[in-house]
């Protein structure tokens, strides 16, 4: 498990729950998302490129990296925005379009 | 529950690759029902729900389909299906051209000719190719696209005519009835431990909710599996298990152990080999293993940054927030053993028109079994055959009348079944119960014990194997015994059911299979060797709940 889902943001629309692949999101009584099992989450960011107010971010495991980090996604029809974060606050953004194909 | 039934010419239960291309091309191509089941949504269901950058499956110019088949027999040691493997490898480029007419972003040269890596790969963007395959499926008039609903059962009397599920969000029951029915529901992951312990178990590979489905649902209702012993284990970026072909073909990263030697041409190029390599690297005390990427330039560390956000992003985070590959050599590991023919053989056994030994039921894609290394475009090519088959024994079989009396009893009990589970707890206040959770833990730590886990080093022994039958049968037994409060519980379990059915059966492979073929894959510390005498395909058939084994001659194909 590594997506954090925040609640104050949440507008309870319920496209994340539509769209993981494994059902593992479900909507409280007031349809806020929240994942039923955080274990059972695969990391594919699906739930991230379908919510519209960005609610939803991905922490890196400390069993992936110890150093830590954090991503959210902003996309707009072709083109992806993935905002990473390092521990210390540095920001790294890297556009991708898929219109662009991978060079390697 | 609330009973639904739903009336179809063809239903094609998966929506992944494989699945929703046959829907396509049925769609175009006939004036049929067709209803497509997903227990997801189709826009990122199944394996490519992140994307991925590259098709492995093309032939380039001055090769031909036939090169491609010597490839991937090499690859599996002869134990292939050259016959589907022909068709295709026949089909590859046609496949590939008319995606790229559906939206498919593939990297061209000036002259608008396709920029190959190596001679069977194309780089692509395929991030959305989900989204790309789910709009091109709801185009065609003539098909329903039926989400959140499992599939746990097929519906048969002499042929089969449907499949029996629930609505994991509406929890209603549902009865398809269908003239044909193609299973495309991918492989099997999360039969044994995994790589990632406890909350970041899922972080693996495959899909984690590709749970072998279509096997089970094949097995139980008699159909011949092939080859379930020749494993899958891919060699991974350490801890992510992020793919490493971009690394390694892309940038022609090699192998390299801790003391800087590079180690892959000691082992052999094969995917087995690759693999093994890296496990005996580990064993002789020159691990950690890596992929030599340190070096690289900016640019093409960049490219590797877009590359795998557009399949695998933690990896891409992991970079960026510590060291990338070009300070820091990327390290390797194997995974957890799965199950799926669309890198090895493991499968339904089918024929050319991709049906299998149940009159009615096609399979393509990773449930398909006997051509390995077919990847994303052989997915398309076989859904495409598989499309051809089912308007082909839609013409052959007119629709015969069913046993309805039969169809009605095996339908009440589908039902009943559903709904005992979910009545479990109230009906017997006080009796042992487990979570599915507890069983499904158990089951993986049974198979990566006994039957050629991460923590054997892939190796198994014919005691091991009889240890691992008798307590996969105990679990199975205790399927009943479980807790479920709702549709989503009923989910769990029967994705649970599901990988029980595929250990049972692949456990029953491995010990028929008294050699050892493919290192690392079907490791058999009884017999280390290869042997002449299994110089074919090992199939099974389910009979009165016990495993048949069967020897199957090789089917070759002459130089063309």
């Amino acid at each position: 498990m590594s997506i954090v889902i925040d609640k104050t943001k949440c507008v309870g629309c319920g496209k994340c729950v539509h769209i993981c692949p494994g059902n593992v999101l479900r909507q409280d009584v007031q349809k806020k998302a929240y994942p039923e099992d955080p274990s059972d989450c695969w990391s594919c960011v699906s739930c991230m490129k379908e919510c519209p107010v960005q609610a939803i971010s991905i922490l890196l495991p400390m069993e992936i990296s110890a150093g830590g980090g954090r991503m959210k996604i902003r996309r707009d029809g072709n083109i992806t925005a993935w905002e990473m974060e390092k521990t210390d606050g540095e920001k790294i953004v890297i556009t991708t379009d898929t219109n662009e194909a991978n060079k390697y | 529950m609330e009973k639904k039934i739903v009336d179809t010419d063809v239903l094609i239960i998966g929506g992944g690759t494989a699945g929703c291309y046959a829907g396509i091309k049925l769609g175009e191509s006939s004036d049929l029902n067709i209803a497509v089941v997903d227990k997801a949504a189709i826009k990122r269901s199944g394996c490519l729900a992140a994307g991925v950058n590259a098709l492995n499956a093309y032939i380039t110019e001055g090769h031909k389909p036939i090169d491609y088949v010597r490839y991937a027999s090499n690859d599996a040691n002869g134990i292939v299906r050259e016959d589907l493997l022909l068709d295709i490898s026949e089909r590859l480029n046609h496949v590939t051209e008319d995606m790229e007419k559906r939206g498919l972003t593939i990297l061209k040269d000036k002259n608008g000719k396709y920029v190959s890596r190596g001679w069977r790969n194309l780089k692509i963007n395929g991030e959305n190719i989900k989204p790309i395959l789910e709009a091109e499926l709801r185009k065609q008039k003539n098909v329903t696209v039926y989400e959140h609903i499992n599939i746990t059962d097929l519906r048969y009397d002499n042929r089969i005519k449907g499949a029996y599920g629930f609505g994991i969000q509406d929890g209603c029951y549902y009865v398809f009835r269908a003239k044909a029915v193609l299973v495309a529901t991918g492989g099997a992951a999360g039969i044994y431990r995994p790589n990632n312990p406890e909350r970041m178990a899922h972080q693996m590979w495959y899909s984690p909710f590709n749970t072998g489905a279509g096997y089970s649902m094949g097995i139980l209702a008699g159909a011949e599996m092939t080859t379930f012993e020749m494993r899958f284990i891919a060699l991974r970026c350490k801890d992510t298990i992020a793919p490493t072909g971009t690394l390694a073909q892309g940038v022609g990263a090699k192998q390299l152990n801790s003391e800087g030697e590079i180690y892959e041409e000691k082992y052999g190029l094969t995917t087995s080999q690759r693999l093994w390599g890296t496990v005996v690297e580990n064993l002789e005390g020159r691990g950690p293993c890596y992929l030599k990427t340190t070096g690289i330039d900016a640019q093409k560390e960049k490219d590797l940054y877009h590359a795998y956000l557009n399949m695998a992003p933690l990896q891409t985070l992991k970079w960026v927030t510590s060291k990338g590959p070009a300070t820091e050599d990327v390290e390797i590991e194997g995974t957890e053993p799965y199950i799926v023919g669309g890198h090895t053989a493991s499968g339904y056994w089918v024929d050319r028109e991709r049906m299998t030994t149940l009159p009615g039921l096609f399979a393509a894609g990773d449930v398909a079994g006997g051509a390995p290394q077919k990847y994303v475009t052989g997915a398309l090519a076989e859904g495409e055959i598989a499309a051809e088959g089912i308007l082909h024994y839609l013409q052959e079989n007119e629709y015969r009348k069913s046993n309805e009396e039969h169809l009605i009893k095996q339908s009440e009990e589908k039902q009943k079944e559903y709904e005992k589970h979910l009545s479990a707890d109230a009906a017997e206040e006080g009796a042992i119960r487990y979570e599915v959770k507890e069983l499904e833990i158990a089951m993986q730590k049974i198979m990566d014990e006994y039957a050629g886990g991460i923590r054997t080093n892939y190796r198994y022994t014919a005691h091991g194997l009889d240890t691992a039958d008798q307590k996969i049968r105990e679990l199975i037994g205790m399927l009943d015994r479980t807790r479920n409060k709702d549709t989503y519980d009923l989910l769990k379990l029967y994705e649970l059911r599901e990988r029980l059915i595929v250990s049972h059966v692949l456990i029953a492979h491995l010990r028929a299979r008294k050699e050892t073929r493919w290192h690392g894959f079907q490791e058999n510390a009884d017999h280390p060797e290869i042997l002449e005498e299994y110089n074919c395909y090992i199939n099974s058939v389910l009979e009165e709940d016990e495993i048949k084994i069967q020897k199957r001659d090789l089917i070759k194909v002459e130089n063309r």
